[in-house]
């Protein structure tokens, strides 16, 4: 039911949060036998205070944190109405404050509460878990940004916020992302992206190059802090008064089908574009034929 | 020349030394005929140019005169294409004449057989193709038709002529002199293009069935050059043709005289075309001399069997036939056949005994009258008497001319014949066969429809008169879209494989980074420290619903990692 919020245009950001971001890098944390916990402690206190100046420039906005880690997505929080917020008075700053620290306790509290599951992981399955799930993340998150779009209205803008550490190619995820990332491209949510790595994320280019979002990546976890407060706090509509970083080329590479393997060109079927990397006679998506092959 | 049995014993194989020409240079060669294919080979085994020449591909075959310096036979092969030279394989037998011509016979023979073969086979197949020849046959050969399309397509299509430069003609297109192989076949690229050539083709029209012009036949009996006694007529593979299509008693002849060997093709058609030329000089009188009467008695119509007389009545069509009308067929068919027996067919006898059954034709009135005399003798004689003999003897040729013309129609209904006419023996061939088809889909057409054989007939003749461009277009077959296989396409979701068993399909397996349980739960851990120093350092507890959590065991922060968490904000 279509309510009507009393403070008009709600800002909507949800967070993909990559819980591998937060660890040290998986190689260090295999060969470090005394690990160093100020780069967890430095990434969670800069995202803690990202989402609190979020949430600073705009009473009405609302943040949605969704964690992928290794055994799927997790809805992680989700801030309460406005109306809910509204229980101490507006314009003291102490009680600002002391809202945003109960939403921040919050939000730590769960985080807890899923890296907590996964240290009590028992069960020998997850050892063939290897990559986060992002597609299905990227899904979760435009299906909450619908949703959100239904209760309130009139929204001020939806977008994806993705924070993940970079890793090799996902060829196996590129069918099911490129679908999310064209559900959100459909429903105008743009798909930001902040990498912290060596490597490019190539699905995570394209999806900023299809939904007009933006992409950076660093290698300094202390840059990414900065960019999240200068850039990503600030909505869609004020990005053309801004000059942004320079992004580099999106590389668009697809993922065949049948293999799961990265093609530079390949077949692609005119039915239900799939694509092969060889050709066809009949779509083994669709089962279309092709008097000349796909 | 050299003639052998073939190891099946069906066609003898037939070898004969003759020379053609290769890269502009006659060569010496053997040319063999062994089955349905000529194939000429240089002797030497060392030179390249051997040419081969399916005999049904064969459109033109021409040997030049009697005594000439160099005997020579000259193949056409391919249909050629308007305003360009056609594809010809020339032997030549130097000093061989005989070679020459039994080459030619031999070939003609091969040609005569393959007719005679795909003859039984329409028979077989219950007339399936009227026009003779398997579709395999038809969809090898490309038509000029489809030539002139290609060709069209290709000068209008600038791109489009560029690729088919690249991928059929290879070095030949390109005037740097680079190198580049044909890397596909001509049929191969228009294979794949077929909507572009079929539009093309609708376009020029060239799929449409020709029909045959009237005025190929007429004055056919030659002209008189000015007050001397010789006479010159012309005639084409196509007039002979139309000849043994309109007049099946010449043809018959044609059979039981030349292909018997009984006399030769030109005195055949000598004494054809001056029965001709004296039967329009006479306009009607009795032939004048021995000759001329025997001349005119090998080719004037013969009575045909009853069988070929019901065959002919039913595969006229309706439209045509201007003996009978609608009410003629109305459920007649069947039963005037069938209960009355030979000679009482409609369109050629009345119904004496049982008056007329319905119908308002020809064929129906005159219940009164005597029946018509039953032969051209007869009616000569009733011609000279009087009263109703002689009105039915009137009534008799008119019937015969009425016959003529429906008889012409459906030869110009039948229209020309699909396959190549290069001589009179295929004139003769192709005439008969479409004869034969024309009434074997009578028959099939009577057997599946029984007696309401004006219900059956009606579609078919419907069919003639159809024009293309005033039926509707029927709506284009959709095909419904689903998937196929669901687990190939949500496998993806998962990093899986289409086999669920990791394996890609190449023989190799689908490499996915792993992470022992055991590193999870350390990472787990470590990531539980870190909230727990971030929650310490910022000096509030985490909690769920309000709810305090409280932190797993063997996540205690010690102060090294304070003091390491301290040197790590500093920098």
């Amino acid at each position: 039911m279509r309510r009507e919020d009393p403070l008009a245009g709600v800002g909507i950001l949800v967070i993909l949060l990559d819980t591998d971001l937060l660890v040290d890098d998986l190689h260090a944390f295999q060969h470090r036998r005394d690990l160093d916990l100020s780069y967890t402690a430095s990434l969670l206190r800069r995202f803690v205070a990202f989402v609190s100046a979020y949430l600073a420039t705009n009473r009405p906005n609302k943040v949605v944190i969704i964690a992928m880690s290794c055994d799927g997505c997790h809805h992680v929080f989700e801030t309460p109405t406005a109306k809910g917020r509204d229980t101490l008075p507006s314009g003291i700053q102490s009680h600002i404050e002391a809202a945003n620290r109960k939403l921040c306790q919050e939000m730590i509290g769960r985080l807890l509460d899923i890296a907590s599951e996964q240290e009590r992981l028992q069960n020998a399955q997850s050892s063939n878990v290897a990559d986060s799930f992002l597609a299905a993340g990227i899904s979760m998150a435009v299906c909450l940004c619908s949703r959100l779009a239904l209760e309130y209205a009139p929204f001020k803008s939806g977008r994806l916020l993705c924070l993940r550490r970079s890793s090799e190619s996902l060829p196996g995820q590129y069918v099911s992302a490129t679908n999310a990332i064209f559900s959100a491209k459909r429903l105008g949510i743009p798909i930001d992206s902040v990498v912290y790595g060596k490597n490019d994320s190539a699905v995570l280019q394209q999806a900023a190059a299809i939904t007009c979002g933006t992409y950076y990546r660093t290698g300094d976890h202390r840059k990414m802090g900065q960019y999240l407060l200068s850039m990503a706090c600030l909505e869609v509509s004020y990005r053309g008064s801004l000059l942004l970083t320079k992004e580099s080329v999106a590389d668009l590479v697809a993922s065949c089908f049948c293999h799961q393997k990265s093609i530079r060109s390949g077949y692609v079927c005119s039915a239900c574009v799939s694509v092969f990397c060889a050709g066809e006679v009949m779509c083994p998506t669709c089962a279309s034929t092709s008097g000349c092959g796909i | 020349a050299t003639r052998r049995e073939s190891a099946r014993g069906a066609m003898a194989e037939f070898s004969v030394a003759c020379s053609a020409p290769v890269a502009g240079a006659q060569t010496k060669g053997v040319a063999t005929l062994a089955g349905d294919v000529l194939a000429w080979r240089p002797s030497d085994g060392n030179l390249t140019g051997e040419r081969t020449a399916p005999l049904h591909l064969i459109t033109g075959h021409q040997r030049n005169k009697a005594g000439s310096k160099v005997p020579s036979l000259r193949l056409i092969v391919g249909e050629p294409m308007p305003g360009q030279k056609p594809n010809a394989l020339v032997l030549s037998f130097p000093g061989a004449e005989t070679d020459r011509d039994a080459l030619s016979d031999a070939i003609k023979a091969a040609l005569t057989e393959i007719m005679r073969s795909r003859r039984t086979r329409a028979d077989v197949d219950g007339g399936e193709n009227p026009d003779g020849g398997s579709d395999a046959d038809r969809a090898h050969v490309t038509t000029a038709a489809k030539r002139a399309a290609r060709e069209a397509l290709l000068a209008a299509n600038r791109d489009l002529a560029d690729m088919h430069g690249k991928l059929v003609m290879g070095s030949k297109h390109r005037r740097d002199g680079a190198e580049l192989s044909a890397t596909i076949t001509d049929d191969e690229f228009w294979a794949s293009r077929r909507h572009l050539l079929a539009g093309a083709v609708a376009k020029v029209g060239a799929n449409q069935r020709t029909g045959i012009d009237n005025s190929e036949i007429a004055g056919i009996q030659g002209q008189r050059a000015g007050d001397g006694d010789k006479v010159t007529a012309t005639l084409t593979h196509e007039k002979m043709h139309r000849i043994f299509a309109e007049r099946p008693a010449v043809r018959q002849a044609f059979v039981d005289n030349v292909l018997a060997g009984k006399i030769t093709e030109r005195d055949f058609w000598t004494r054809f075309l001056k029965s001709e030329y004296f039967k329009m000089v006479r306009a009607g009188a009795p032939p004048q001399g021995e000759e001329e009467a025997a001349d005119l008695q090998l080719f004037s119509r013969r009575p045909a069997p009853e069988v070929e007389r019901r065959a002919r009545v039913l595969a006229l069509s309706k439209s045509v036939n201007l003996v009978a009308d609608a009410g003629d067929y109305a459920g007649q068919v069947g039963t005037a056949v069938a209960s009355q027996g030979a000679g009482r067919v409609m369109g050629t006898e009345d119904d004496v005994d049982g008056g007329p059954q319905g119908g308002h034709g020809i064929a129906r009135d005159g219940a009164k009258e005597p029946p018509p005399p039953a032969t051209r003798a007869a009616m000569v004689a009733a011609a000279g008497g009087a009263g109703h003999a002689k009105a039915a003897a009137a009534k008799f040729a008119a019937r015969e001319v009425l016959q003529s013309l429906n008889h012409h129609a459906e030869v110009v209904l039948r229209g020309r014949p699909s396959m190549a006419v290069t001589d009179a023996r295929s004139a003769a061939m192709a005439a008969e066969e479409q004869e034969r088809a024309a009434w074997a889909r009578t028959n099939t057409n009577v057997s599946n429809d029984g007696g309401g054989g004006a219900g059956g007939r009606g579609g078919d003749d419907d069919a003639l008169v159809q024009l293309e461009d005033l039926v509707e277009r029927e709506a284009p077959r959709r095909m419904a879209l689903t998937l196929e296989d669901r687990d190939a396409y949500f496998a993806a979701a998962t990093g899986g494989t289409r086999d669920g068993e990791g394996n890609d399909g190449e023989g190799g397996v689908v490499e996915r980074g792993t992470i022992s349980p055991e590193t999870v739960r350390a990472r787990a851990r470590h990531l539980v420290k870190g909230i727990r120093l971030v929650c310490e350092q910022l000096g509030f507890e985490p909690t769920v619903d309000g709810v305090p959590v409280a932190y797993p065991e063997g996540t205690e922060i010690t102060d090294e990692d304070r003091a390491r968490a301290r040197d790590g904000l500093k920098e």
